[in-house]
Parts: C-alpha cells; structure tokens; sequence
C-alpha cells in the first residue's frame, strides 16, 4: 500500500470510527494537528482511534511516548502504523 | 433571600483569607498565623506518612485474607474509608477543615451512579469518600504512579486515566461502586471561583454503562488547598466545604452525544455556581 492510500485510509478511519459527520475525511490535512486545535478531538475520541487502529491493523497500541507523538497528526499515525507492522511481520 | 441580598452576600471564593489580623494584636496573631501553619504542615507530613504505611503495610496484611477481588477491594476501601475519616476529624479537630453534606447517601436508588463534581480543594476526593461508601474516583496517573500513594489507589480500586480508563470504570460501576469523576481533570481555578473546560468521559461512561449521573455541587468557604493558592497559605477561619447533589440525570435522559450531554452540564454547572460567561 502507498503512503497515500494509508493516509486516506486513516482519515476514513478517524471519522468513521469517531462518527465526526460534519467532517469531510478530504479535508484532514496530512499534518495538521488532531487533537486540542485542528481536529480538536479529545480524550475519548483518543481512546476510540486507538481501539480503532488496533483492530483494524492489528497493531499494538500501548500507552506510552512513541504511541502519544504517534497521535499529533495523520502523517505520524501513518508512520507509526507501517513501522509497527514492520515490526509484527518479522 | 431575595435576589438582591444573595448578590450581596460575598462568594465563598471571595472570602477573606485573615480576617483576624485585622482585631488581633500582631505578636499574637503571628503566634496564631505559625500555630496554623504548622498545624497544617502536620496534617501534610500525616497524610503522606500514613498514605505509605497504610498503602504498603496495611492493605498489604490485608490482601493476605482471602477472599475473591471484590471482597479485597471492599476490605481495603472500609480500611481507607476510616483512615479518611480520622484524618478529617483531625483536621477538624485543629480547626482547619471540615467537610459536610446535607444528605446521607449520594445515590438516588440502589444502583451505582456516576457522580461529577468541581474541584476546589485538595481534600475533595477524602472528604466525599470519607462520607460516603463504595465510592471509587478516576485519578491521574500521577496518582496511581506515585510511589507513596499508588498502592493505596490501586487496592481500593480508583482508577488511573489512561486507555482503559472507560472499560475499567463499567466494571467498577457492575461492582457496585460510584465513580468520582472530576470533569475539569484536574482543581477547579481561583479558589472554586471559576470552572475549567470539562471533558466528556465521565458523560460518555454514563451513557455506555447506561447508569444516572448525580451532579455534586461543591463549595469550599473560606478558599484552602485549591489550585493556586500555596498550601500554607490557609485562612484564619476554619475552611468549610459543602458536598451537596443538585440534580440526578437518569439513563433514559442522556443522549447518546456525549458531547452534547459534557456541554450542557458545563453550562449547568456555571449556572448552579452563579459563573457567567466563560473564564476571563
């Protein structure tokens, strides 16, 4: 899969998974933050995409540093998900 | 009281801290003003010391019982509810703060709720569990991390934020426990005099686990132990602080938005605490 199919697969993820139905999944920019400005998502929207995330690629989503900078913009989900599947297919 | 006199009547925030420097001659004011302050440092040191004894010896002899997990967490709640209870009465007994609550049960029937309140002061967790039984708060993983104070958060059965905050807090509430949830995460500004943003998982855990929310009011008068103001820097008076629900919102009331039900429980709260508008 290319980068930029994960990133729009992402963005679908996020608002499916958090029911955001005013938000167009084009209009999440690759960088911009989600969470407090930007997005403005907060801590139960967190909690669902991590849920989310780890169920649909089955990745494990602990509480940690690398899983909260994972969380500052769709680029950093994208790479945090193609690294731990790296990771898991080994 | 009418309107006017209620506006007139000072907010418990706006209280003055030393009313007694005013009357009482300085040497023994000061005497006085060194008195509470180390009255208070003691209660600190006590709280913290037994914090560590309680958490690592006590519940430790404790869990040695058997019984199933429940049973364990019930024990060491009925423990910690009375340590509670003795480190308040000696507050009180000092003259430093004393807690009350105009009813006896927090629950409008049998079954677990999920209670929200504000935060003014340090002590509003060990007062409301101190009162009431089968109460168990969402504390900051600071808490439940803490080498002093974790093992007492995790025996009773308080639960950390983190991931599984919402799934941990459905069990507590099967259980048969309340769950403390502080909205604002964290003491409410200026004394109790202002709210900070709320966030939704107390509301969202209401709705999933389809179980009431009792709104607790609270109010601390004189100000003491809240954020901003130096722990030492407690009043002359005796600081009063009044746990009080004031509305119950059942199942069947709640919408499935969270967000919405967060909002306008924010907007309810600065009602019931005569806060207009947003924070300056």
């Amino acid at each position: 899969m290319t980068t930029s199919n994960l990133h729009q697969e992402i963005k679908q993820l996020i608002v499916e998974s958090l029911q955001l139905e005013d938000v167009d999944p084009a209009s999440i920019t690759d960088t911009g933050a989600l969470f407090g400005a930007g997005l403005n998502l907060d801590s139960i929207d967190a909690l669902e995409l991590a849920t989310a995330i780890a169920r649909k690629y089955d990745v494990q989503v602990s509480q940690d540093q690398e899983t909260r900078d994972a969380f500052r913009s769709v680029q950093h989900l994208a790479e945090f998900i193609t690294l731990k599947r790296a990771a898991g297919a080994r | 009281m009418t309107a006017a006199a209620e506006r007139a009547r000072p907010r418990p925030e706006q209280l003055p801290l030393y009313p007694a420097k005013a009357w009482l001659p300085a040497p023994i004011y000061w005497l006085y003003r060194a008195w509470r302050t180390l009255a208070t440092g003691l209660c600190f040191a006590g709280f913290w010391g037994g914090a560590v004894v309680f958490g690592w010896l006590w519940l430790r002899i404790l869990a040695l019982w058997p019984g199933t997990r429940v049973e364990k967490m019930r024990r060491c709640q009925r423990s910690m509810r009375r340590g509670f209870r003795l480190f308040h009465f000696v507050m009180r007994v000092l003259r430093l703060y004393r807690r009350v609550s105009p009813v006896a049960s927090l629950r409008p029937g049998r079954t677990p709720v999920v209670l929200v309140a504000n935060h003014p002061t340090l002590c509003d967790v060990t007062s409301i569990a101190s009162l009431f039984p089968d109460v168990v708060a969402v504390a900051r993983p600071s808490f439940a991390k803490n080498p002093l104070l974790g093992q007492l958060v995790r025996r009773c059965g308080f639960v950390p934020l983190g991931m599984h905050v919402l799934k941990e807090c459905e069990e507590r509430l099967r259980l048969g426990f309340d769950v403390l949830v502080f909205p604002e995460g964290t003491r409410s500004p200026r004394g109790g005099g202002a709210l900070q943003p709320f966030h939704r998982g107390a509301f969202e855990l209401a709705a999933r686990a389809q179980v009431p929310i009792v709104l607790l009011k609270l109010t601390c008068a004189p100000p003491a132990l809240s954020k901003g103001l130096p722990i030492w820097k407690i009043s002359d008076r005796m600081a009063l602080l009044t746990i009080e629900p004031f509305a119950t919102l059942e199942p069947s009331q709640l919408s499935a938005d969270s967000r919405a039900t967060c909002r306008a429980i924010e907007q309810r709260y600065r009602e019931v605490l005569g806060y207009d508008g947003d924070l300056p």
